[in-house]
């Protein structure tokens, strides 16, 4: 395409669009107006919007707490079959006349014992809870958030 | 001014929300990496796992565990030795109403200072006990070299922490302490 003729382009479009130029200023800041004018109102309110930044994030917490507690207990379901499979599995072969001496039976008994903590993962963290802090775990699968009391 | 106290409110709401769920995860974390460990230590080639030589690591993750699932009672525990004894709990999610800000100007500069940390109380708590949080996890791994670090850092964002959660009892203290008049 030959420049001359781009240029004609652009200059019929210049006279075409030359009425609008105004205008269109004219409309961007009436816009940008009332833009400022709404900011005005939004910075202007005193109580806190119901569909605000807490509440979405609350059901973002939601979801996650939910996702992960199913993935916890997904894996301690799963940690518990294997601890107690290969313990299982280690105290049988603890029994073979080649395995006497390769700590088959410590294996097998921790894996029993560990069975036992994967199973039941929420007795244990409780008791985490009342050594750690003096109380029973508060926090659960129930999107909450954190309240401070007076005094501070 | 008032947009700035609803934003920050905002925030900090934000934060106070988040917080309990990163609680909950990281105590489900903890623990699985508590029984996880002990497993993999009774197996034959334990000697060539990364934490056979620091055998406290397990068992401090054991602790934690149960540091994050009653998180509140930790901090309000830290509130205590703190001198405050701001008690933080739980509560359903209901948005906090922000402060109103048309007297923030008090009689003296003093009460000025009070004011406003006081307009930005809700987000410098709840900011605090996200850096108490970050402090014990980044402890956590230091402790079980995952990362290189300085445990005094942790513990002096864990104070600094501690004192953003009082925050209002800190400004009072500070500006009675600049105080020289009668």
């Amino acid at each position: 395409m030959k420049l001359s003729t781009v240029d004609a382009r652009v200059a019929v479009n210049k006279r075409r669009f030359a009425p609008l130029r105004g205008k269109v200023l004219a409309a961007i800041a009436g816009g940008g107006a009332l833009g400022f004018v709404y900011a005005g109102h939004a910075l202007a309110q005193a109580s806190s919007p119901s569909g605000g930044i807490g509440a979405q994030l609350n059901t973002i917490s939601g979801e996650a707490i939910n996702s992960g507690g199913t993935a916890f207990g997904m894996s301690c379901y799963l940690a518990a079959a294997v601890c107690f499979g290969l313990g299982v599995w280690a105290l049988w072969q603890s029994r073979q006349p080649q395995n006497r001496e390769t700590g088959h039976v410590g294996r097998g008994l921790a894996g029993l014992v560990l069975c036992g903590l994967f199973a039941t993962a929420g007795v244990w963290i409780n008791k985490a809870s009342i050594t750690a802090s003096g109380g029973n775990a508060t926090i659960n699968t129930t999107p909450q958030m954190v309240q401070f009391g007076t005094g501070g | 001014m008032q947009g700035l106290i609803n934003f920050a409110t905002a925030i900090g709401d934000g934060i106070a929300v988040l917080l309990p769920a990163f609680c909950y995860l990281a105590a489900c974390g903890c623990f699985f990496f508590f029984a996880w460990t002990l497993w993999t230590w009774s197996q034959p080639h334990r000697y060539h796992h990364h934490h056979w030589h620091r055998p406290w690591v397990p068992w401090v993750s054991l602790i934690l565990s149960g540091v994050f699932a009653s998180f509140p009672q930790f901090l309000t525990m830290a509130d205590v030795s703190a001198g405050t004894s701001l008690a933080v709990s739980l509560t359903s999610y209901a948005p906090t109403t922000p402060p109103n800000a048309s007297n923030v100007l008090g009689n003296a500069p003093t009460a000025t200072v009070v004011n406003v940390v006081t307009l930005f109380q809700h987000f410098f708590q709840a900011f605090g006990a996200a850096c108490v949080f970050w402090a014990i996890m980044t402890w956590r791994a230091i402790v079980n070299g995952r990362i290189n670090g300085s445990p005094t850092a942790c513990g002096v964002q864990f104070v600094f922490g501690v004192l953003c959660i009082n925050i209002v009892s800190v400004a009072n203290g500070v500006v009675s302490f600049f105080q020289t008049g009668s």
